[in-house]
């Protein structure tokens, strides 16, 4: 098992293979674009199964890694052989970008429209004003990437400005309006079909998360990508040193200008946002590595002789080392024992109800759920957003949601609760609640119980 | 002169001119594409 985003993401794709939109039958807190994007591999999950439907779309999200860091060498390509294969290598192994790549998760395609648009407006002749087509289509994508992610608008911002300084109002104000365009394609079906619910959830839900308790520091490691690794805050600071370092040399090209103003922008962004998941740091990941290429392009063109070229040669491929290090060092995630409870679950009439969406596409029991008209609930945790929006009171502590929850949990035939226990999400006397549940099957830590009528949660 | 005019009196880029620019892009995939399936694979087999 590896995300419980990338499981959400999955179901609601799946749900809306069934003809369930998010928003209108079943809450979702992003913008569609990525229901869209899984919708093919949902679609196929529905001929040979949710668990194959999620590897393949597993597989082809690592190609989509893949293909970003072919578009940042690409976009460095001007720059010379080594920015473009610095710039490509540090995206190919850089954490933050592999993490968001290694499953389902929404920051990948993102970063590949916003790269695909990058690569756009960077590649026009410096002689020539740029073509107002490329500028719309650039646009465009920014708008799509920003209907996958809702931060992709500080993307289009960015790009906004660095647009309208280096090729003026006209065609700053043609992208801005290619962005609209490209926004509205994606999310106006499902405005129409439910304009209230999507932009509570969408915008107003997702502006009202607690702040998270993890602070500046667990931000600005995650974001250099020492997130594995136990290195303290002074190897943060030095990695922080190297970045200023690399933003000074690559603003000397265009390519690293572009790139510093969507760091620099994407980075603000991730440091005021209020909840914090390592994923967040995915945003900076592209920009982080055409930066890098970039300044790695500056560094080698000065170099005059062989030996200065040896030596930044050495230093750049020392660099990457490390950079690849944290990657090799992480290790999460747990085997999910999905035979059994698919056996045992078979035999089970009714709905079969989660915490986690990752229970029943691995078992693939969502299917099953969907045919018989059960209840789509993706993001059980998301709904106390939604119920009770602004609240600081933790969840385990918002007693709206753990009616909620207890009352979908219960209404299954079976449920599985992987995720929330006593103190994280479940208050105690819900996680009393759930125990109190006649077990039918216990695997490993998973267990699946059958809900009865008992007292509800509070 | 036209766009399409200027680039016909370009000369075309063969094979051996786009050859490092394919190899640099295959290299950069394969260590992407590994790096992507090794953290996926250490997120399976490692217990929680």
């Amino acid at each position: 098992m590896n995300s419980y985003d990338g499981a959400v993401y999955y179901a609601a794709a799946a749900g809306l293979a069934h003809g369930l939109l998010p928003y209108r039958d079943f809450l979702f807190l992003h913008p569609p674009g990525i229901v869209v994007a899984l919708v093919p591999f949902a679609a196929l999950g529905r001929i040979i199964g949710d668990p194959y439907g999620m590897e393949a779309a597993t597989l082809a999200w690592f190609g989509i890694g893949a293909l970003n860091a072919v578009l940042v060498s690409r976009i460095l390509r001007p720059l010379g052989v080594p920015a473009a294969l610095v710039g490509g290598l540090f995206y190919a192994v850089f954490y933050p970008a592999v993490f968001i790549e290694h499953s389902t998760l929404l920051e990948a395609p993102a970063a590949t429209l916003t790269l695909v648009a990058l690569l756009l407006l960077s590649r026009a002749p410096t002689a020539a004003p740029i073509a107002p087509r490329v500028v719309l289509v650039a646009g465009a994508l920014l708008g799509v990437s920003a209907g996958i992610k809702i931060w992709g608008v500080m993307v289009v911002v960015a790009v906004l400005g660095w647009t309208w300084i280096t090729y003026g109002a006209r065609r700053g104000l043609l992208l801005l309006a290619g962005a609209g365009v490209g926004a509205t394609v994606v999310c106006l079906p499902f405005f129409a079909a439910a304009p209230g619910s999507m932009w509570r959830m969408v915008v107003i839900d997702q502006l009202s998360r607690p702040r998270s308790r993890l602070g500046l520091g667990q931000r600005l490691t995650d974001m250099v990508g020492l997130t594995t690794l136990d290195a303290g805050l002074v190897a943060v600071a030095v990695a922080l040193a190297v970045a200023v370092a690399g933003c000074v040399l690559a603003v000397r090209s265009r390519q690293g200008r572009l790139a510093v103003v969507v760091l620099l922008a994407s980075g603000a962004l991730l440091l005021c946002t209020p909840p914090w998941f390592v994923h967040y740091a995915g945003l900076t990941a592209a920009p982080a590595a055409i930066m890098v290429g970039a300044a790695a392009g500056t560094l080698t063109g000065a170099a005059r002789s062989i030996g200065t070229r040896g030596l930044i040669a050495s230093l750049l491929v020392a660099g990457l080392a490390v950079v690849a290090t944290p990657m090799l060092s992480a290790g999460f995630g747990r085997p999910f024992p999905a035979a059994p409870i698919a056996e045992t679950a078979a035999s089970l009439g009714g709905c079969v109800t989660t915490d986690d969406p990752t229970t029943l596409i691995q078992t693939n029991l969502l299917q099953r759920n969907l045919q018989r008209g059960c209840k789509l609930v993706v993001d059980l945790g998301g709904y106390s957003y939604d119920i009770h929006p602004g609240t600081v009171v933790p969840r385990s502590r918002n007693r709206p949601w753990q009616r909620f929850a207890i009352d979908y949990l219960r209404s299954g035939s079976g449920v599985i609760v992987m995720r929330f226990n006593r103190g994280f999400g479940f208050s105690a006397q819900s996680a009393s609640v759930v125990r109190g549940w006649p077990v039918l099957l216990r695997a490993g830590q998973v267990v699946l119980r059958s809900p009865v009528r008992v007292d509800r949660g509070s | 002169m036209t766009d399409s005019a200027s680039q016909g009196s370009l000369p075309k880029p063969t094979l051996a001119t786009r050859l490092p620019g394919v190899a640099l892009a295959v290299l950069i995939v394969a260590v992407a594409y590994v790096a992507r399936l090794v953290l996926w694979y250490a997120a399976a087999v490692c217990a929680g």
